[in-house]
């Protein structure tokens, strides 16, 4: 509509979402939480506590420094700063800052793990096509 | 990427739900970090948690809080829900209980039970249950 197409443009991310053009997509669950079950959808998923279950998103998980987190979880993009005991699964990369600690198998087309970074666990590198059409199915 | 807690003021459930314009309150809530769940996540289990929470997305199963929780317009909460004030702009289908006040605003649905110690429902809001006052 000739309406809609004279809107200016907001710039900044937070006009954007105060206008509804973009979603407010980060899920964050602070050091005050602790989260026992199942986390589904898209988006930006951060926990800065613990959880423990399942996680499968579109979008990336990132594992603060002050977060435990157990369980299983996929992700395109994984963030580990903190402590995992688990399995990883990146079908685009996991990245394993200074600080991470992971006890568990990781799966990714792409692994870049930080000097001090500690990894305990079976890595598997996988083509991003595979990854991708594991993740569909 | 350095991520924070967010402040209260900048709660995307104040700002993306368009609750904030004139002619709506704001929330009751304290001046605590939000928590946030954004509203493309689903999420099945318990949340036990000692601050306040905005939900934008899909809650199921049990919500425990010593902090305020906010159900924004996006909000669907099939949950039984305890907090300290809890304030309903989206659909809640479950019991809550609040050790103070319960808000069911504009728009705001709530299938359940409600027990606090002050229940505030505002012109538009759905609530189809039974009530109690605690002392």
């Amino acid at each position: 509509m000739a309406f809609w197409s004279k809107k200016k443009k907001s710039t900044t991310p937070s006009a954007r979402v105060e206008n509804g053009e973009m979603p407010a997509e980060e899920t964050l669950i602070g050091p005050g939480w602790r989260l026992k079950g199942r986390v589904y959808g898209k988006g930006t998923v951060v926990f800065q506590q613990a959880f423990e279950g399942e996680l499968e998103i579109q979008g990336r998980l990132t594992i603060d420094p002050s977060a435990a987190v157990k369980g299983m979880f996929r992700s395109e993009e994984i963030h580990i700063r903190g402590t995992v005991e688990g399995s990883l699964e990146g079908t685009r990369m996991v990245k394993l800052e200074t600080s991470a600690r992971v006890d568990g198998d990781v799966t990714t087309p792409r692994l870049q793990m930080m000097a001090g970074a500690y990894l305990n666990g079976n890595l598997t590198m996988e083509a991003p096509q595979a990854s991708l059409k594991r993740q569909r199915t | 990427m350095s991520v924070t807690t967010r402040p209260e003021e900048q709660s995307p459930a104040l700002s993306a739900t368009g609750t904030n314009t004139p002619g709506h309150d704001a929330p009751k809530t304290s001046a605590a970090p939000f928590s946030v769940i954004s509203r493309d996540i689903c999420i099945e289990g318990e949340l036990e948690g000692s601050e306040n929470l905005t939900i934008e997305g899909r809650v199921k199963g049990r919500i425990q809080s010593q902090g305020d929780i906010i159900i924004s317009a996006t909000g669907n909460v099939e949950a039984v829900v305890m907090a300290r004030n809890i304030t309903i702009q989206g659909r809640v289908n479950g019991n809550i209980e609040a050790r103070e006040a319960v808000e069911i605003q504009q728009q705001g649905t709530l299938i359940g039970d409600c027990r606090a110690r002050s229940i505030q429902i505002r012109e538009g809001a759905r609530f189809e249950g039974r009530s109690e006052i605690l002392k």
